[in-house]
């Protein structure tokens, strides 16, 4: 049962020629299989998209970033390489060569976490059954046959010195890296206690985890058990099994999948904590107390509960009220930041404004950085383009039972293109009219040496 | 209201552990359907279903809740003005019973007075049953909560719970209309008597004039 790291080079190498591309059509349906652990294939791929990817295979990330903005998306075939870079598994500078290394190294060091938890709970390696899902009892027959194939493969096949060395090598390094990782046990039970629970209720309606590919979802449980024995700050929470559901889709490689949804969660780990969901539905609504006073306080009055209707479409990033291939869509468009007030041209001309400000002796200046709201996302723009298309239906509502009500009304409704667009022009809006609220207030303070961030937010609109 | 096709609006909500079945129950209820396509809850749903009872139309607005504590916080909101909470249980599934005592102090942190029910569901297979029913009557009596065995897969007791559940609520409702009328009865008397008073007191006053 437990697998012997330092021969997996080769388990590794076998199992990626194996990997059929993400993309595949039609027939894929019927051919699909149980993710691989790890496809280093693609860390030498290229990326097609004009002007990315260097002869050496570097990318150039802001163009990456515009790329998918402007396009709406990669198309699904450079996706999973795509995302490689946009949620920073590999560092847009890295050159291919480098790239080829590094994933050994993260391919050792996710199985060197995995090996951790397993052998702390040998008992939780297994999903427990309870007999009533037979498609489960199925989905396990399909991962176990690809546990049994890679140790078949393992021992079937030579390896030179020079790779086993390597891999040696590596090995110890992750075991030093992880050596003080320890784990609690209870809380690690609890956790797979719930994880056991809802893996078996993601979303397995999916081509993704059609036939074979039910073997996904136990891919998907090792995925999330590793994630919460070494984040247990954030541990499980529901939800992110969906979400990391989209990543193992995408991605079709475990190791891959870990990472990637590592690196999302490092960035967004807070949407799953109670008080992270909390702020959001506040910004939500602060959002649209600029955006539309009287909707907000017609949402907000007796009988509302503070938005809570909007709680799974942020939590989920509308995941449900979309079709399947344009949430992915919206996913991989929101994870651009392009469209943000964090953006990297903002964030260029707040960096020259500061200079100026450094250099302006004239200290009445309060903070230009008050101008916008920074914690105002595309996404709570997207919920607010969502709420303002529906604004008389909203008005109509009564109370909160109404208008969970509208929210289940739309699932599956949205057409993402004219949301894009709309929440788009509320971004721009929103923008333009704090400039002009801001500058006014500058004039009245009779002070004008600050145009350069302006002119900066100006160029920027134009650039639109 | 115009076109009020009800004489009773419920609102009920469905709590428990994370998967013992709550959205099953209620499908089952609202839609008589069972669906094989298992889907997590992610903070709240419902479902509306009007039945008929005691010659009168009660019309049922059912809750049902995501089961995972991390988002307690924001689905306890949602106890506003219940009239019921129906606090389901998996009889495969141990832990799940013993958290009910939880899922009863969180009602009472939320609720002053409302209608309860305790609900043991996935009850279809004997050989997979770890909660005794008798533990469970025994448990319900202590604090006081109906008990029912339920299995939503199997369409079995389902419907008889949810009637159950709308009598007692309808019941709980009429009682405390009763007692509101005769507080308004009592009411009254004592308006009377203070009018007498004020009365006597102008009297007085006009006398003291």
């Amino acid at each position: 049962m437990e697998e012997v790291i330092t021969d997996t080079g080769k388990l590794l190498q076998a199992a990626g020629e194996e990997r059929s591309p993400v993309s595949q059509q039609p027939d894929d349906r019927c051919r699909r299989r149980v993710a691989a652990v790890s496809c280093p294939a693609l860390s030498a791929e290229r990326l097609t998209l004009p002007g990315v990817m260097d002869t050496e295979g570097r990318v150039d990330e802001s163009r990456l970033r515009m790329h998918i903005l402007k396009n709406g998306g990669v198309s699904p075939p450079e996706r999973g390489l795509a995302w490689c870079f946009l949620f920073g598994m590999y560092p847009c500078s890295s050159t291919a060569l480098e790239r080829s290394l590094l994933h050994e190294q993260l391919v050792v060091r996710y199985l060197v976490m995995r090996r951790k938890w397993r052998r702390f709970l040998p008992s939780a390696v297994q999903i427990q059954l309870n007999g009533t899902d037979a498609e489960l009892v199925a989905a396990l027959g399909y991962f176990e046959q690809r546990e049994a194939q890679a140790r078949a493969q393992q021992q079937t096949q030579d390896q030179s010195e020079e790779l086993k060395d390597r891999w040696t090598f590596l090995e110890l390094q992750a075991q030093i890296l992880f050596e003080r990782v320890t784990f609690d046990q209870e809380e690690l039970q609890e956790a797979i206690r719930i994880i056991d629970k809802d893996v078996p209720r993601t979303n397995r309606d999916l081509n993704y985890y059609q036939n074979e590919g039910l073997g996904n979802l136990l891919v998907l449980r090792d995925i999330l058990i590793t994630y919460a024995a070494f984040h247990p700050e954030v541990s499980y929470a529901q939800g992110m099994n969906d979400l990391c559901s989209r990543f193992l889709e995408v991605l079709d490689s475990e190791v891959d999948t870990f990472w990637s949804f590592s690196c999302y969660m490092e960035k967004f780990s807070r949407d799953f904590r109670a008080d992270g969901l909390h702020r959001k539905l506040e910004l939500e609504a602060a959002l649209l107390k600029e955006l539309d006073p009287p909707l907000f306080s017609h949402l907000v009055k007796d009988g509302m509960e503070s938005f809570t209707f909007c709680h799974r479409w942020l939590l989920l990033g509308f995941q449900r009220e979309f079709e399947h291939s344009d949430a992915l869509r919206l996913f991989e468009i929101l994870s651009c930041d392009h469209l943000e007030l964090i953006s990297q041209q903002l964030d260029r001309a707040r960096y020259q404004e500061r200079l100026s400000q450094k250099y302006c002796t004239d200290d009445s200046s309060k903070s230009d950085l008050q101008a916008f709201n920074m914690d105002f996302t595309f996404e709570l723009f997207i919920c607010a383009a969502i709420l303002l298309d529906n604004r008389e239906s909203l008005l109509r509502c009564q109370d909160d039972v109404q208008l969970i009500q509208f929210t289940s009304s739309l699932q599956g409704t949205l057409d993402l293109n004219s949301t894009l667009q709309k929440a788009e022009s509320h971004f721009f809006n929103y923008c333009k009219r704090c400039a002009w609220d801001h500058m006014q207030e500058r004039c009245r303070a009779n002070s004008s040496k600050h145009e350069d961030f302006f002119y900066q937010l100006r160029s920027l609109f134009v650039l639109k | 209201m115009a076109g009020k096709d009800y004489n009773h609006l419920f609102k009920l909500l469905i709590i428990g552990d994370s998967n013992v079945g709550k959205s099953s129950l209620l499908l089952r209820f609202a839609d008589n359907s069972f669906s094989g396509s298992y889907i997590t809850t992610i903070g709240v749903d419902f479902k509306i279903r009007t039945v008929d009872m005691e010659g009168e139309r009660v019309k049922l607005q059912i809750w049902d809740t995501a089961g995972q504590e991390r988002f307690r916080t924001i689905t306890s909101t949602y106890y506003r003005n219940t009239h019921g909470v129906i606090i389901v249980y998996d009889v495969t599934n141990p832990d799940s019973f013993v958290n009910v005592k939880r899922w009863l102090n969180e009602i009472s942190e939320n609720c002053d007075s409302v209608c309860k029910i305790l609900v043991g569901n996935k009850n279809d297979d004997p050989t997979k049953k770890k909660v005794d029913s008798q533990d469970a009557m025994r448990f319900g009596e202590t604090v006081g909560v109906r008990v029912f065995e339920t299995s939503a897969k199997e369409n079995i007791n389902v419907e008889e719970m949810f009637m159950a559940f709308t009598r007692m609520v309808l019941r709980a409702k009429k009682q405390s209309q009763d007692r509101a009328e005769r507080e308004r009865e009592r009411e009254k008397d004592t308006v009377n008597i203070n009018a007498h008073r004020d009365r006597d007191r102008r009297k007085r006053g006009k006398k003291c004039c």
